[in-house]
Formats: C-alpha cells, structure tokens, sequence
C-alpha cells in the first residue's frame, strides 16, 4: 500500500472497517512511513476529541413537557374543527369534495347568467329587507355561508329562473347567523370586527347591487309570486310561503338605487360602532391617557433613553398585568384592556389598530407571511415599556420587557408608551411577562 | 427477524437520551434540540406498533430523528427566517435581566459546552454540511457502525466511508491546534 492509497483509506482503517488483507497492508504502511503516521495520529486525536465530547443527560421535565406534548397533539386543533365550518367529524375529503361540487355549480352558475341578456330597466324586487339578507350572506361568503350563497345561485339558475324556497330558508339561516354573529361580536367588544365589518359589508352592498340586479332581472316574466314567497321564507321561516310574501312592487333604477342608499345607511347600524375598545379608548381619553396628535412625538423626544427614537419604538396606550395573550388585538377574545401585548398578523389587523388608536408611527416593514407584529403596551403614562428580549420557547413565544419610568419632563402630560418588535410568524402562543 | 414488542415506556427510558443527545449535536443547543427530540420521539412512538425489526431499534430511531432534523431543516430554509436568524437579532438592549424558567425548562442559548475544547468541537461539527454532521455524530459520538450509519441515513455504505474521511479531513483542518502531538 502506498502513500496515496493509505490515505484515501485512512478513516476506514482507524475504523477496523478494512478487510483483511487491506488492513495488513495498512498496518505495514503506517509503521514504515512516518508521515503516514502522523496524519494518521492527527485524524486519531480528532475522532478522539469528537467522541470525548460524550453524551449529556437529558435535561430536567424532558419526559413530562414531552408526555404533554403528547397529549396536546392527541387533540384535534381547532383550526381543524373549524375547517369550513364544518362538522368536526366530516372527513376532509367530504369536505373537499362538497366544496369542489359548490365552485362548479358557481361557475356554470355564472357562465349561464352572463350569457343571458340583462335587463335592468324595471325589475322587480321584493324589499330593501331582502336585499340586506343577501348582502350578508354574501358577506358569509368566506365560509359555509359563501356555499350557501353559491346553492342559491344554482337553485335560481337551475330551477327554471324560480327560487327555491327550502334553499333559500338555508341561506336565511346563514344569513341570520352571521348577522347574529356580528351583533355579538359587537357586543363582547371586537375591536376589529366593527371595521372589518364595514369593510366587507361595503363589499357586501355592491355584490348585492349587482346580483339582485341580475337574479332579479332574470327572474322578470317568470312566477314572481314563487320568488316573492322564497324571499319571504327569509324573513319569516316559521310562516307560510304564500301568507308571508310581501307585496310586489315595480322599482325603477332610481327607486331601486335610492332603496339600496336607504339600505346601506340601515346595514352600517349593524356592526357596533363603539364596542368595548373603543369605549376604552374613550374612557382613557376622557382619563387624559388617551394618545393625542403629538403626544408620541413629545414623549419620544423627552425619553431617548427609555423608549429610542427607533421605528420600532412609537408610544401609545395600554393596560393590564402580565396575561398571557394568543391571537390578536383585533380578536374579541383579547381585548386590549385585558393584556399588556398584543400580536399583529396581518396588514388590515395593523392598520385597524393604527387606525382604531390614532397610532401615527410609522408602520413597520412585516413581511405578514412569515413575519408577525408584537405590540407591548405600558400600564401608565408615566411609563415606558422597553422589550427586552423575544424566546422561542418549545410550546410559546416569550416576550420579556420592562416598564420603566419615564424621567420627570417627559413623563408631563405624556401618553403611556408601547414598544412594538417584528417576530418571526408562529402559530405557538405568544406570552407576555414582565421583568421586574 | 421477529423484534420483541417494545412497550412505550421502555422504549422512552431507553432512546430518549440517544435521541436527545444525537439531537443535541445535530442543532447544538440544548433548546432546538430538545425541541426536535420530543418531535422525533413522537413520530416513532407513533409509528412504533408498526415497527418491524428490519434494524436494531436504535437504528430505526436514529433514522426517524435525522429524517426529522432534516425536515426541519429544509423547512426552515424554505421559510427564510426563523432559526436560521441568530437569536441576538431579537434581543433588546436589556441584556441584564435573566427570565425565570419555569418547570425546569432548559434556558435559551446556555453553552452546550463548558470548556473550550468542547466548544469547539460543536462549532466545528455545526459547520460540517448537515449529511457530513449526521455521519460523524453517529459514528464519532453514538459509536454506531458503518452498516448502522447507511441504515440510519438511507445511503449506502460506501457514501457513509467517503463522507466521513471528508469530514474528518474538514475536522482535522479546524480542530488541530486542540489536539495534542
């Protein structure tokens, strides 16, 4: 064995891995050439120092965070529960193949509608009410409602033009639900809900311009009573059809737009315009703790120290302890008031909270599909939140800060402070804790 | 071959700490490692019904935590961000303060090696290429035979022979001045 050969199998040797032969020759080798040897007492010392670093104990709880580990992944998340709206125990592939059934039954909806001739001049429709039911369930669109919506579609394209009744007592259901839903959400206090609301039921109004315009105008010439009847099952599922129906009136354009303005202006009633964020906001004005135009900046020029004048440092206002908070702001389930922090996911979260709190930093680069936003609110005025450090835990995010006192001249008519940092997105919960 | 049945227990008390500590020197630090343990061994208490004896227990073990680690690597690097950020980029200018762990859990960034030799030797082997790292660690540190190492990682025995004389040849490059004539 020469030189160049020894060495191609040199880990093999120092290994025992050679055969036989190969390894006599080695061995032959290594003791007649002492560079041989020395790089192979070179190799030796590293793969002893490598193996020398040994093994470590298991660190303390190992087995009891894995156990609940464990035990917490034996459940279904609830994003999974929640797939669709529908029921936990429908298989997904059910689910998928429902779904894919609805988005066919949208399309073939749709082609049919647009290669119909629209006539708009005169339609008939059957009440404002009606049109504020099918703003909603379109507004449901995102979800089970949005097939709904979609099954009515195909009822009204496929049925002869004619509404079918049971199918539109579902979406009034749904639609029921969801408006439902926002009045409770409006009265827990969900901060974002009252403008995301508007936002999509400004959406809403004008899909439900445009396709009460179109289903109404197809369904001229045909039995408007079976219509009038189906409509009105939405409003009055409990009564008959034919008793219920309310009288058919002839609309122009300008009535029908002046119907929908009307409509529109009674729909913005809907979400809660003051929920309890809101009334905090109002309250901690009304306290002197409410942010004003250029308290930030004075606060920011008068503590250099406790809060940098960095972009990720504005000031703002916030209460609470040290509560532990997952989901956003903007979620009803957390609302400010109840937590020092709060955890930004989206740029329409970010913005109803610039918006919401007349926040004027300027907004931060997040990059929202794998970056996220957390906020950390000071408890008093007269304090400046300072974020220490953010850990990766094994089931949380840990968000360390300190609540400092703001020196004497800026603390004077200031707002309390907040201090927001761009995480990296997780799904785990976030944690806020104070350092002392 | 027909392997015994392995009750959950008995297969934690045994390959928890082979898991954790391959693990450890995968990632090197104690967090992401015990992190990617518990992910590995619950992959393999789940699949452990259907184990079927083809290799040793600790072989199959080994191979679930590498395909696990390795998974997560290639997530992490789809995603850009997350670990691959050094940690000190989220830290604010209050480095004082110590948070309290609670339950035992293993503080953040404690250096997995007290003294410098050992240090060292995690830093050299976190610089190997992830397929060189996983070789020598199964070999230099689990002591598990070439056969054991091709079975563990999916390759054959020949790429197991030359990836590690490479990667000792990279080892002996960085690690030299520690060893001792």
């Amino acid at each position: 064995m020469d030189c160049r050969n020894f060495r191609e199998r040199l880990s093999e040797f120092l290994d025992r891995q050679l055969a036989a032969a190969d390894l006599a020759g080695a061995e032959a080798h290594v003791s007649a050439c002492p560079g041989c040897r020395s790089e192979f007492e070179e190799i030796k010392g590293i793969s002893q120092m490598v193996s020398g670093v040994g093994r470590k104990p298991l660190p303390p709880g190992f087995m009891q965070r894995l156990e609940r580990r464990r035990q917490a992944e034996g459940q279904p998340a609830a994003t999974e529960r929640s797939f669709f709206l529908l029921p936990p125990g429908l298989p997904r592939i059910a689910a998928f193949a429902l779904s894919s059934l609805v988005v066919i039954f949208l399309v073939m909806n749709q082609t049919k509608t647009m290669m119909q001739p629209q006539r708009t001049e005169s339609i008939s429709v059957i009440s404002p009410t009606q049109n504020a039911f099918e703003g909603v369930a379109r507004r449901a669109g995102d979800g089970a409602g949005g097939a709904l919506s979609s099954v009515e579609g195909v009822a009204a394209g496929s049925a002869g033009e004619s509404v079918n009744v049971q199918t539109l007592d579902m979406l009034k259901k749904a639609a029921a639900g969801q408006a439902s839903d926002f009045n409770r959400s409006g009265a827990s206090g969900g901060a974002s809900l009252d403008q995301a609301a508007s936002r999509t039921m400004a959406k809403a109004e004008a899909s439900s311009f445009t396709s009460t315009g179109k289903k109404l105008a197809r369904a001229r010439g045909e039995p408007v009573g079976e219509s009038r009847g189906g409509l009105a099952a939405m409003n009055a599922p409990a009564a008959p059809a034919a008793a219920a129906a309310p009288q058919a009136h002839q609309y122009t354009n300008e009535e029908l737009a002046a119907a929908i303005e009307s409509e529109k202006a009674k729909m913005r009633i809907i979400p809660p315009s003051s929920g309890q964020n809101g009334l905090q906001l109002a309250m901690l004005r009304a306290q002197g703790r409410g942010p004003s135009a250029n308290s930030e900046r004075e606060l920011l020029d008068g503590a250099p120290e406790a809060t940098p004048l960095s972009g990720d440092t504005p000031a703002m206002l916030g209460t609470g302890g040290g509560a532990a908070v997952r989901g956003s702001a903007l979620d009803a389930k957390a609302p400010l008031d109840e937590a020092p922090g709060v955890i930004i996911r989206s740029e329409a979260e970010r913005q109803d909270l610039w918006h919401k709190y007349q926040m004027t930093a300027d907004a931060p680069k997040v990059d929202y599909a794998t970056q996220m936003l957390a906020v950390v609110f000071a408890t008093s005025p007269s304090t400046a939140i300072s974020i220490s450090r953010v850990s990766p835990n094994e089931d949380r995010i840990s968000i360390y800060f300190h609540e400092v006192p703001l020196p004497q001249n800026a603390a004077a008519g200031s707002s309390p402070t907040y201090q927001f940092r761009v995480i990296p997105k997780t799904d785990k919960p976030v944690v806020f804790e104070k350092l002392p | 071959m027909v392997s015994k049945p392995v009750s959950e227990s008995e297969f934690l008390e045994k390959h928890a700490p082979l898991v954790y500590n391959l693990a450890l020197r995968l990632v090197g630090n104690a967090h992401d490692a015990e992190d990617l343990a518990q992910d590995a061994l619950l992959r393999a208490l789940k699949a452990l019904p259907n184990f079927r004896g083809e290799s040793a227990l600790s072989t199959w073990v080994y191979r679930i935590t590498v395909n696990t680690w390795k998974n997560r690597v290639r997530s992490e690097k789809r995603r850009g961000l997350w670990k691959m950020v050094p940690l000190s980029l989220f830290k604010g200018d209050d480095e004082d303060e110590e948070p309290n762990f609670k339950d035992g859990e293993p503080p953040l960034d404690t250096g997995l090696e007290k003294d410098e030799k050992g240090a060292m030797v995690q830093k050299a082997l976190l610089e190997l290429d992830e397929e060189s790292r996983a070789v020598v660690v199964l070999r230099e540190i689990e002591g598990q035979s070439y056969q054991e190492i091709a079975s563990a990682l999916g390759i054959p025995e020949g790429t197991v022979k030359s990836r590690l004389s490479r990667a000792r040849d990279t080892l002996k490059e960085k690690l030299q001045k520690f060893v001792v004539p």
